[in-house]
């Protein structure tokens, strides 16, 4: 194991400052004992490159309310120090990414605070994860969102700071999109309070009066913890049919639970892309599907047979290969009713649609495996079983916008993706196990590329990089947006996409004033003279997205017609 | 009133637009003076019809220039509420010249419509693909839909109201300075036409990366920025639409029904009018709607139930069954007509923007709004609460009309008190000035949340959120820096 770089140690945090945190929170909840540090700074997922450290804080702090939030916050500005939260975490962009930074741990902010269940949200704070929140509301026939990093993440860190979305976006939308009243601590230690909140008439509205600060709090993307700390939220609640307490025998895909009444899960195929596209999207806009997605058969391998993925005889299985492949346009619906008819009426609409596109589909109760996919995808309990393959994976792309946008980007990502299969870098999924999820009835769709790799072969986390800048030119080779950036891939986008980030600067300077906030992830300079490194495929990447970042920026006037 | 007929100022903006498309012409002015909501302390000096983009850039760069105090519009009159009614002398960037519906995407279900675009325009070209523009209750036939999504008008279909934000997706925007941006997946790279060659539709509303400036846009009543497009989410046009009613004393109960029929997504248009507001809406003279309120209940809750595009009559008849089964629980009865319409009509009526004249002044020719947030269990509350304040104030409570929209697929309400009062009545003007302030006040500080805060609401809604006040005043210095747009409105004037 790669130890701890000297570059990413920061020198100890001063006795003053460490005093003061002290203070704050009380001794038993601040440490800057080494060992507990690299903790944090122990990052391999999500991490840029084969280097698996992120900067080491220089102290953890675990505070349990805003107000001691908002004291470290402010001890931070204080002593010149950066800050940058970590909740439940998602690797590498949780952690520090630059120096003398100190971790606000929100462990302790854990609870839920209220469950109203007429208007149908949920307030929580940072580190009731989605299980939590789950158990909870379904108790009161109501569900939450949860994004594809599952269960055990944190429903708030998705909704005000980071990215995703999920199977169930369908019928429950996604993340940043559910946020309703905020609590949110500045980088200069000052609370704002988002709409209805901001004005004690509760947590039902996170817009205005007057312009909505929620277009301000965050984008397609969260500032992952580059602007401030959020410490409260609301979350819109949606309908869940089944029962209070549902608990599963066994674990992940060998779930064992009666399907509640109305409630189906099903799985269709079609002939082509195409088809898939059209006749789900179809199926969609008619309001169907409790969750709903495209998976990859390549997925679907890695889950259930991830050792025959390593074999020799499985990369010369070429026909086994394109056998399967066959089967790579399909989808999957979990149904949720609360009717016979209604049931009735979404399966007449599958059938429908699967007819007129040539393709078919399987009520996955004829194959004794309905039970398990309906609860394995309603709880969100089916993520972390990517792990399992190659130890490691990333997710490429990324996008969302109009479904078809998005199936049929899906052939450029395969190619990117076999190419590094050939050439060793990457776990051999047969390059087809890119997903869709469709969020609010098809208004947007989502294209994600799972990489499998195994981090403790450098022969193939060297590939990651240049894999990651190979998906950004696709990115805008599509006319995408560059999703979550780098300084350097910033600076060189932002002009492609209307100069955001002057915009984004702008903000950036009214709420952190001292630059306080760990902003890497969100509005930092790249260090200027820091030497490229000197792989050949991360050069003659950098010089294809620097020549396509020239080709489509905007000029004064906008975009070029 | 002084003209700017040889002014620089004239000759600057004819430059830009043509002088065809500049004005100081006393009765055209007149028109954007506003009525009784708008309590304006400034005039237009002139007004300018820019037909693109460009021409709006010009414009504003030229108010940076000569420091012009510039005040979007869009929508024709009359005015009720004062959002583009000068707070200050200034020139109204009229955009209803830019009135192209670029793009009508039947596959996507989005269409990109610039300001100009009235809702009976677009709805008639939507409707081409089978589709269904989402719209406020009985819009005013000269409104602009692309201002109504701006403000946050409620839109009559809950279920489809995913966020405050919807159904306006991506926009086209010129800052203060005169930058041009766009929000959302339409911020590029590529122009539109590169975008829609990959298939993309302008349908992805957050972003670009880490803000969504069309969230910051909505609601500023054209304080920040000047929208020339914005990209709006369609529906698909019902093969099947049936209306029902449910009448009944108790709003306790027909809310009840609310929350249940929102929590399954069920209905399609649902909203509750009272007997006086109801009436306005299906009769035209003043005796025709005494007369017909007086047939009403107090309360009337109606709803659409659609089918589509697959298996109409199958969709249709769950939900029927379904609604009939919560109704049944909760002791509401269900009609196919109350008296002055049946379902067809109703039908055709929430369909549709307003017929002349115009539904909330065909009672008595003026009306003051008294509209918030709230949930729906607080709405008996506040009518309690008007009621008195009416009683105490001698204001008949019989001439105030009610109006509960659910909104964000019924998590909360849009409640809208509406004061009818004859304008040419000077006392009773009066007193419905009186009532539509103290009402605002009492509300707002019972909970009613101003988030639409046009006029006096401003004072109201934002002295009770000094934070805010903070970000939205430093917002505005960066977007906005010599202040140009829309001078004094929200809590950009000097009061607060």
């Amino acid at each position: 194991m790669k130890q701890t770089g000297p570059s990413l140690i920061s020198p100890p945090i001063g006795d003053e400052a460490y005093k003061d945190l002290e203070e704050a929170v009380g001794p038993e909840f601040v440490t800057r004992e080494p060992a507990v540090l690299d903790g944090y700074a122990w990052q391999p997922l999500w991490n840029e490159g084969p280097e698996m450290w992120v900067h080491r804080p220089i102290a953890v702090v675990l505070p349990a309310s805003t107000e001691e939030v908002q004291a470290v916050v402010k001890i931070c500005n204080k002593h010149g120090l950066k800050f940058k939260a970590i909740c439940t975490g998602w690797g590498a962009l949780a952690g520090p990414r630059c120096e003398n930074v100190v971790q606000i741990e929100l462990r302790r902010m854990d609870r839920i605070l209220e469950i109203d269940e007429k208007n149908m949200f949920v307030v929580v704070e940072p580190h009731a994860i989605g299980g939590q929140v789950m158990a909870e509301t379904m108790r009161k026939g109501l569900h939450t969102h949860i994004v594809s990093s599952g269960a055990a993440s944190s429903p708030l860190a998705s909704a005000t700071s980071c990215v995703g979305c999920a199977p169930d976006g369908t019928y429950m939308n996604w993340s940043s999109r559910n946020l309703l009243g905020v609590e949110w601590v500045l980088p200069d230690g000052e609370v704002i309070r988002l709409g209805t909140l901001g004005s004690g008439d509760g947590w039902f509205c996170g817009d205005g009066p007057g312009p909505s600060l929620r277009g301000v709090l965050r984008g397609r993307l969260g500032a992952f913890g580059g602007n401030g700390v959020f410490t409260k939220c609301a979350l819109k609640l949606y309908n869940w049919p089944g029962p209070p307490e549902p608990v599963p025998e066994g674990f992940l895909y060998d779930t064992e639970l009666e399907l509640p009444p109305h409630c189906k899960a099903y799985i269709m195929f079609f002939p082509d892309r195409k088809s898939l596209a059209d006749a789900t999207q179809a199926i969609t806009v008619e309001g169907i599907g409790y969750n709903a997605f495209k998976p990859g058969m390549g997925s679907l391998l890695t889950m259930i047979v991830p050792h025959l993925l390593h074999k020799e005889s499985w990369k010369k299985a070429k026909y086994l290969k394109k056998a399967i492949q066959a089967f790579n346009y399909q989808f999957l619906e979990v149904l949720a009713t609360d009717s016979a008819e209604e049931l009735e009426f979404q399966e007449a609409v599958m059938r429908d649609e699967v007819s007129k596109h040539g393709g078919f589909m399987m009520d996955m109760e004829h194959t004794g495996m309905a039970e398990m996919i309906f609860w394995t995808f309603v709880l969100s309990s089916n993520y972390p079983i990517f792990f399992k393959a190659a130890g490691m994976f990333i997710t490429a792309y990324g996008q969302d916008e109009s479904h078809h946008s998005m199936v049929m980007a899906s052939p450029d990502g395969e190619k990117i993706k076999q190419k590094w299969i050939d050439r060793g870098g990457i776990l051999d999924d047969n390059a087809d196990s890119g997903i869709h999820f469709m969020m609010e009835e098809s208004t947007v769709s989502h294209y994600e590329e799972p990489i499998e790799f195994d981090h403790r072969n450098p022969d193939q986390t060297r590939t990651i990089k240049p894999i990651e800048m190979e998906f950004t030119h696709m990115q805008a080779e599509h006319c995408m947006e560059s999703g979550i950036t780098s300084p350097v891939m910033r600076k060189m986008f932002g002009p492609t996409e209307g100069f955001y980030t002057k915009w984004q600067k702008g903000i950036g300077k009214i709420i952190d004033p001292r630059g306080c906030a760990d902003d890497y992830l969100y509005n930092a300079e790249p260090v200027e003279g820091e030497p490229l490194p000197d792989d050949p495929a991360i050069l003659e990447m950098t010089e294809k997205l620097a020549d396509i970042a020239t080709k489509m920026a905007w000029t004064e006037d906008g975009p070029l017609e | 009133m002084a003209t700017v007929a040889e002014s620089p100022v004239k000759k600057r903006l004819s430059d830009i637009v043509g002088s065809q498309a500049v004005s100081d012409k006393p009765d055209v002015l007149q028109s954007y003076a506003g009525g009784p909501g708008s309590a304006p302390r400034g005039k237009p000096i002139a007004t300018v019809r820019p037909r693109n983009r460009n021409e709006v850039q010009a414009i504003v760069r030229l108010a940076n220039e000569l420091g012009i105090n510039l005040v979007p519009a869009s929508s024709g009159p009359p005015r009720f509420r004062g959002g583009t009614v000068p707070c200050e002398a200034g020139v109204i960037v009229d955009l209803s010249a830019m009135d192209r519906i670029v793009r009508v995407d039947r596959l996507n279900m989005v269409a990109i419509i610039e300001p100009g675009v009235t809702f009976a325009r677009f709805k008639a070209e939507a409707e081409k693909q089978q589709l269904r523009v989402f719209m406020p209750l009985l819009p005013r036939s000269t409104k602009s839909a692309l201002a109504s999504y701006l403000d946050r008008e409620p839109i009559t279909i809950p279920k489809y109201h995913w966020d405050m934000s919807d159904p306006m997706l991506t926009a086209e925007i010129v800052f203060g300075e005169g930058d041009l941006f766009r929000t959302g997946s339409a911020a590029g790279p590529g122009s539109l036409e590169d975008q829609w060659k990959m298939g993309l539709a302008q349908k992805n509303p957050e972003g670009p990366a880490q803000t969504s400036f069309n969230r910051v846009v909505q609601g500023a009543q054209g304080t920040l920025g000047i929208v020339t497009w914005a990209s709006v989410k369609l529906g698909m046009l019902p093969e099947i639409k049936r209306c029902y009613f449910a009448q009944d004393d108790s709003l306790e109960r027909l809310v009840d029904f609310s929350y249940r029929v929102h929590r399954i997504k069920l209905a399609d248009d649902f909203l509750i009018l009272d007997r006086m507001a109801l009436a306005s809406a299906l009769a035209e003279s003043p005796d025709e709607i005494r007369a017909l309120a007086e047939k009403q209940a107090p309360y009337t809750l109606i709803y659409c139930v659609c089918g589509y595009w697959h298996f109409p009559e199958k969709r249709v008849a769950y939900q029927e069954k379904g609604i009939s089964g919560i109704a049944q629980h909760y002791g509401v009865r269900l009609t196919n007509e109350v008296p002055g319409a049946g379902s067809k009509r109703m039908s055709e009526i929430i369909d549709n923007p307003s017929s002349e004249p115009y539904w909330k002044l065909r009672l008595k020719g003026g009306v003051r709004e008294v509209f918030f947030l709230t949930t729906m269990d607080k709405t008996p509350g506040f009518i309690k609460q008007m009621e008195t304040l009416a009683e105490e104030r001698g204001f008949p409570v019989g001439d105030i009309g009610l109006y509960i929209q659910p909104v964000q697929q019924g998590r909360n309400c849009h409640m809208e008190f509406q004061i009818y009062y004859n304008p040419d009545d000077e006392p009773e003007t009066a007193r419905a000035n009186k009532l539509f302030k103290e009402a605002s006040r009492a509300m707002a500080g019972s909970g009613a949340f101003f988030s639409r805060p046009y006029g006096p609401w401003a004072d109201i809604a934002y002295s009770r959120c000094p934070d805010t006040v903070w970000m939205l005043k430093e917002i505005k210095e960066m977007l906005d820096p010599n202040r140009v747009l829309n001078r004094g409105k929200l809590c950009f004037g000097e009061e607060i």
